[in-house]
């Protein structure tokens, strides 16, 4: 059985209702007229897709109307089989809600299924769109739900049904179904209700306006079908239409048309509005304030992380993640120096294996300082694999984790790759902009290197006027390091294990309390 | 000889009762280098170097704790065992004493020791010294408020 729009359906639902009931009509009569008066011309019934032929009476009678193709069936219980088809008319409807739901969907091609219990809904296949890609699924349920809903009052059985179907995938989807559950109001079903998500106001906007057009526009062609076909069945009783309700249809008619042409004008402005804002509310679905944890440990250090880019629950290690009014809480990789691809003149801080100096603070302040160099003189910064500055570096952070990919990645490490290195070198340069030298070959396109030792650059200091851009960038450098600490489950650039940097807290909690959580005051 | 020292102070709660309170105190060994630093930032910032952090004696860092409300707490001592003057003063004051615990006598700090420092609820360390530099500003780094990080302390006279 090939199905129809659901105004089509609830339009053939109350003609049948009323075919059933008993009431003297002309249904044939009434939607021969209805399909002429779509045409623009009376005669040439045949010959279009939905050939017409009726007997003069419904009373107990069988009207026939066959369609030869995409016909629609409605049966009764009382009075046996009654086939009802009109092509012009129910394209009609399908183009209503083709084109109600497509204010809803972009790039929609309209798919009708037949579900099990004969209530033909309208879903949609392919959503272009990236946002809506991963609620594929729902959105064409919600979709499903609106089309239906937005006519409410016409057909109970449809509305049920688009109930059911939104619960079903609601209990896919719990964390969709809290939401929904939040910003549905009784038994409103909102086909965009997804965008309504917290304190949203801009997809409640969104919303708001969408639902406004496609459940007005449904509830007024559906209304004002009901009406003429009521007034019809009441009045007419099988006779002809008077001149003053032949009007009233065409009014009628002219009043639907009208309305599609509105609403197929407006649903570009609607998806064009709905587009802009995709990132918006993206980010407002998908925010989320951590704390920043370490050893156990609590800091009073909160960043925002994008928890669809990086679980949060698999994955202990996230990124900061700008938004709003506040900066991206990130070191700026682009401290002035010229691109990589970039065909002038560059030049690179190449910092070796010379030996690092001092202890700990002076060999961090080393790392920072050349930094500050760097940016002072627009160099690219680059390190070689084995140097102080990268075994500063892995003495607290940036440990390699094993990969079990990486036993492959040894084995083919004499074909040039750096096996499990590779990723640190990647996070390095995205992180920081080092570039760690591996290969000669990368220094090539440089027109001067420079190389300075770990001394030299913990003597060097920028100028008095930039001390607070270098602060700065200092603490945005060392947060960075601190999210990266080291867990003691990696190695470090010479194959050693890495040292856990919790080792002496746990020794201080080793007496079963390691695994707690503790407070910080600030 | 001069001495100082990075006292550490910390407080660590569990979320469910009872409390477990920890507390370190670090101190190691600087030479006149560190000394005419430390003399410039006095002169600079007004700090008390004598009576202050470089003897971390127990008056100075209950000075420091007290108004923080952490004397009751455990002090975490690291230090490099060159300085035994500063170990043996806050082992026998009766207030700081029983609540002392020496982490260590490394030369240097690892990794996992300014971990721990960085993670204090309170750090006290000498200006001095660039690991506790490099300590207090990761704690900057990590929002640590000014009053748990303590280096420039000026001694009041009254």
């Amino acid at each position: 059985m090939s199905s129809i729009g659901s105004n089509g359906n609830k339009l053939l639902h109350h003609i049948e209702k009323r075919v059933s009931s008993g009431k003297s009509c002309n249904i044939s009569e009434l939607l021969n007229l209805l399909e002429k008066k779509v045409n623009g011309s009376d005669n040439d019934d045949r010959g279009r897709e939905g050939r017409l032929s009726s007997s003069k009476s419904c009373g107990g009678t069988s009207i026939n109307a066959t369609a030869q193709s995409n016909a629609a069936q409605v049966r009764t219980s009382s009075s046996g089989s009654v086939r009802t088809s009109s092509g012009r008319v129910r394209r009609l409807l399908l183009e209503q809600d083709a084109s109600m739901s497509s204010s809803i969907a972009t790039s929609t091609k309209p798919v009708f299924t037949n579900n099990n219990n004969n209530i033909q809904s309208l879903s949609y296949n392919h959503i272009d769109d990236d946002y809506s890609r991963s609620y594929n699924s729902s959105l064409a349920t919600h979709i499903t739900a609106q089309t239906t809903t937005g006519n409410s009052g016409l057909s109970p059985r449809s509305r049920t049904h688009s109930n059911a179907s939104t619960r079903s995938i609601m209990e896919e989807d719990e964390s969709l179904a809290s939401i929904e559950d939040n910003n549905n109001d009784g038994n409103s079903l909102d086909g965009n209700s997804f965008f309504s998500i917290g304190n949203s106001s801009l997809p409640s906007r969104i919303s708001h306006i969408t639902n406004t057009s496609t459940s007005t526009a449904g509830t007024t062609l559906s209304l004002v079908l009901a009406t003429i076909i009521q007034s019809n069945f009441n009045n007419c009783k099988c006779q002809k239409l008077s001149s003053k309700q032949l009007l009233g249809l065409l009014m009628a008619i002219c009043l639907i048309l009208n309305t599609i042409y509105n609403m197929t004008s407006s649903t570009s402005s609607l998806l064009t509005m709905r587009d802009t804002n995709i990132a918006e509310v993206e980010q407002q679905l998908v925010r989320e304030e951590r704390v920043f944890s370490m050893c156990n440990r609590l800091t009073p250090y909160q960043y925002a992380v994008n928890p669809t880019l990086q679980s949060a629950e698999t994955n202990e290690i996230l990124e900061p993640f700008g938004y709003g009014d506040k900066p991206i809480d990130k070191f700026n990789t682009n401290w002035g120096q010229p691109s990589l691809t970039s065909s002038s003149q560059k030049k690179i801080l190449l910092l070796r294996n010379d030996g690092k100096f001092g202890h700990i603070g002076n060999q961090f302040n080393s790392i920072l300082h050349a930094f500050d160099y760097a940016k002072d003189f627009h160099t690219h910064i680059g390190i070689f694999g084995h140097s102080w500055f990268m075994d500063v570096i892995q003495s607290m952070f940036y440990e390699t984790l094993p990969i079990y990919s990486d036993i492959e990645d040894d084995e083919e490490e004499v074909g040039g790759s750096n096996g499990k290195f590779d990723k640190l070198d990647q996070e390095l340069y995205q992180d920081f902009g080092i570039i760690v030298i591996r290969n000669q070959t990368q220094l090539q396109s440089y027109s001067e290197i420079i190389y300075k030792t770990a001394e030299e650059l913990y003597f060097y200091h920028s100028s008095k006027e930039s001390w607070r851009i270098d602060m700065y960038n200092h603490i945005l450098i060392l947060r960075q390091l601190y999210m990266r600490y080291n867990r003691g489950l990696g190695v470090i650039h010479n194959g050693l294990q890495s040292q856990n940097v919790c080792d002496v807290l746990n020794l201080f909690f080793e007496d079963g309390v390691a695994g707690a959580k503790y407070s910080v005051s600030k | 000889m001069f001495s100082s020292a990075a006292l550490y102070a910390a407080r660590s709660s569990i979320l469910t009762s009872p409390i477990h309170q920890i507390h370190t105190v670090h101190a190691r060994y600087l030479d006149g280098n560190a000394v005419w630093r430390l003399e410039r930032l006095a002169s600079a910032t007004g700090m008390t170097i004598e009576g202050g952090v470089m003897q971390m004696g127990p008056a100075y860092v209950k000075g420091i704790l007290k108004p923080l409300n952490m004397l009751d707490h455990p002090i975490i001592l690291i230090t490099d065992g060159q300085l035994a003057a500063v170990e043996r003063g806050l082992l026998n004051d009766e207030i700081l004493g029983p609540k002392l615990m020496v982490l260590s006598d490394k030369d240097a700090l690892d990794g996992a020791d300014v971990a721990l420092a960085v993670l204090a609820d309170v750090f006290i360390g000498n200006p001095a010294s660039v690991t506790s530099g490099f300590i207090a500003r990761s704690r900057m780094a990590l929002g640590y408020s000014d009053k748990s990080t303590q280096l420039f302390r000026t001694l009041n006279p009254q």
